[in-house]
């Protein structure tokens, strides 16, 4: 049955690979040639924005909101880790105390972001359905993730929780895991061509 | 009143090229972004965050994306209503300069100012850009300059400060030349400097003149300032700048120099080549690019200690973070001041004065351009300095009346006034 479970899950993980290829084409289809001199350089912008522009203490939005960049980091991480338990489930027997740890911090901190969501009224005011619905979607999977390791729901329930996420992955706010990198390197290029290092 | 949401999304579709397709599916909403915001800092509301303000143009956007409907479209998803399109209007023109400064900031890495760049140009095309704004740029299509100044006032002006210029070097060769064919420059000015400030332009000449620069004047394309390019209008914005590049042409002139002028840089060397897919034909530098180069080739002497109360730097933003001028005028300053002090956060990560985007000309803002001021005003006053360096006019407007505003009893002059001020000039040729 896992076999299965897991045959479905690569399917559906190929499913949002083929959105990512599609995106890609189109961003390709819509790029602008830019004809101005460049002053600096468009690759090392690109590098800078991943690198030296990734450092906490250089942007704001983590410098002066240390909690929520310490969340949304746990978050993203346990995100990631329940992606490959259920892709590779051998790990999660393997170390099942470190990853439930891992996983029940991430799930706190995707409720601490959600409630701020929702109680602080600057940010309820900018939220949509999406906000809720994606951030209670990969709380569910986290939740149902660490359950299964501890042995208290049947393995189908994470799968299907799974399955959920990917499917709405192209959808709604979670297709932030491409465009992400999409948009941190156009802007990185962007102000590498003009001199400006992120 | 409301708009077909159709006609919308053509607009949309036009403007969508990879950048803007990247930030409206890439922002998730943190808002983490809106302590970086000098609106938001100095009002606190939800509709000055860079998130909303991107998401104004975001909802449209996503409405043709996402799942197929299973249900028919409900009324308020078929029509933007007038609310709706007031809202865009309030947050792209009145609450956001398109500084930059967020982008830098953000978790994803989002430059919010192109969206609202893009947001602008489809409110344009709607009719919808604020009248002060709207006023300038038709200026400026109608005269050939935002001020409205005419070819006759121009010259004498030229030719009256060519007169001051000889007495104040005592030079009887001195010239401020114009139309001169086959020069190394073509230099060009914000009409803010004929009508108001011709002071800056008499610096310029100046530095010129000591520099044993080759330039010349143009009598018929002199205004580097592009309001198209604040209404998001490309197309327009291409024609003022190519009317700079061709007059550049027709002079034979090796490089078009600009005044000091933030977006009026950032149009003519980045926005027109980039988004408007029109090759740069000319060499387009900027004032403080020149007069650097002048000094480190000692082309030009200057001393200092003919400067001598503390001054402080406000970068604009086109110019600094969005335009790549960050060295040059902190080099520049440090060769002509006794005491040079930075504003903190400073260069790349500089706040807005926010008298940028255009916000000058509309003054349906005004009060909250003062308001959102307050941020630039506090970093002023830290400072401790007595002058403020600012190498934009629009800059300049703002910083003087929020030196009003706020009493910081500090002096506003251009970074080229500094250097003339200090020039030690050579001896008479």
């Amino acid at each position: 049955m896992l076999a299965t479970l897991r045959l479905a899950y690569f399917g559906l993980l190929i499913y949002c690979l083929v959105f990512f290829v599609a995106w890609t084409a189109a961003l390709l289809s819509n790029r602008r040639k830019d004809h101005s001199v460049p002053k600096g350089s468009g690759l090392l912008g690109m590098l800078s924005a991943f690198t030296r522009g990734m450092l906490p203490w250089r942007k704001e939005s983590a410098r002066l909101h240390p909690l929520s960049y310490v969340a949304g980091i746990l978050y993203h991480m346990a995100t990631f880790t329940s992606l490959a338990i259920l892709g590779f489930p051998r790990f999660l027997y393997a170390g099942s105390g470190l990853i439930s740890v891992l996983l029940l911090a991430g799930l706190a901190s995707g409720f601490y972001l959600l409630f701020k969501r929702v109680f602080d009224r600057r940010y309820r005011l900018m939220s949509q359905f999406d906000d809720y619905f994606s951030n209670l979607l990969v709380d569910a999977m986290q939740l149902s993730v660490v359950l299964s390791v501890l042995g208290a729901v049947p393995v189908l329930v994470p799968y299907g929780v799974a399955y959920l996420v990917l499917l709405y992955l192209p959808f709604g706010k979670l297709k932030h895991c491409y465009f992400f990198f999409a948009s941190r390197l156009l802007l990185g290029r962007s102000y590498g061509r003009r001199g400006v290092y992120i | 009143m409301s708009l077909d949401i159709g006609t919308f999304r053509r607009m949309l579709r036009e403007r969508l090229d990879e950048e803007l397709s990247a930030y409206l599916n890439a922002c998730v909403r943190c808002g983490l972004c809106a302590s970086s915001c000098h609106y938001y800092l100095t009002d606190g509301e939800t509709a000055s965050i860079p998130g909303y303000k991107l998401n104004r143009l975001g909802q449209v956007y996503r409405r043709s994306t996402g799942f197929p409907r299973l249900l028919p479209r409900r009324e308020h998803e078929e029509a933007l209503t007038e609310e709706m399109l007031e809202s865009m209007v309030d947050v792209a023109y009145g609450r956001c300069t398109m500084c930059g400064r967020c982008g830098f900031h953000c978790s994803i890495g989002l430059d919010v100012s192109r969206v609202i760049h893009r947001l602008r140009g489809i409110l344009t095309e709607l009719d919808r850009v604020p009248k002060g704004l709207g006023s300038a740029v038709l200026a400026a299509v109608e005269t050939g300059n935002s001020m409205r100044i005419t070819r006759e006032e121009w010259v004498d002006t030229v030719k009256w400060l060519e007169e001051d210029l000889r007495l104040e070097v005592s030079d009887e060769k001195a010239s401020m030349p114009l139309d001169r064919q086959g020069s190394r420059v073509l230099y060009a000015v914000n009409p803010r400097e004929p009508k108001f400030f011709p002071l800056s332009l008499s610096a310029a000449a100046k530095v010129f003149y000591a520099a044993g620069e080759d330039w010349t004047l143009s009598s018929r394309f002199f205004d580097i300032t592009n309001y198209s390019y604040f209404a998001g209008d490309d197309a327009q914005a291409a024609r003022f700048a190519g009317n700079l590049v061709s007059e550049a042409e027709r002079l034979g002139v090796q490089a078009l120099g600009l005044s000091e002028c933030g977006h009026g840089y950032y149009a003519a060397r980045w926005h027109v080549p980039s988004y408007v897919r029109q090759k740069s034909r000319i060499d387009v530098l900027s004032i403080l690019e020149l007069i650097w180069e002048y000094i480190r080739e000692g082309r030009i002497r200057v001393d200092p200690s003919r400067n001598s109360r503390r001054v402080t730097l406000h970068d604009p933003c086109h110019l600094a973070r969005k335009g790549g001028i960050i060295r040059e005028q902190r080099d520049i300053l440090r060769s002509v001041v006794s005491e040079f002090v930075e504003m903190t956060p400073s260069g790349e990560k500089n706040f807005c004065c926010s008298g940028g985007g255009g916000s000058l000309s509309m003054t349906v803002f005004a009060e909250r351009r003062r308001g959102s001021g307050r941020v630039k005003a506090e970093q002023i006053k830290r400072t401790g300095a007595e002058v403020v360096a600012s190498p934009c006019h629009n800059c300049i407007d703002q910083l003087e009346e929020l030196d009003r505003h706020y009493e910081l009893g500090v002096k506003v002059v251009t970074v080229t006034e500094l250097v003339a001020d200090a020039l030690a000039l050579p001896e008479r040729r």
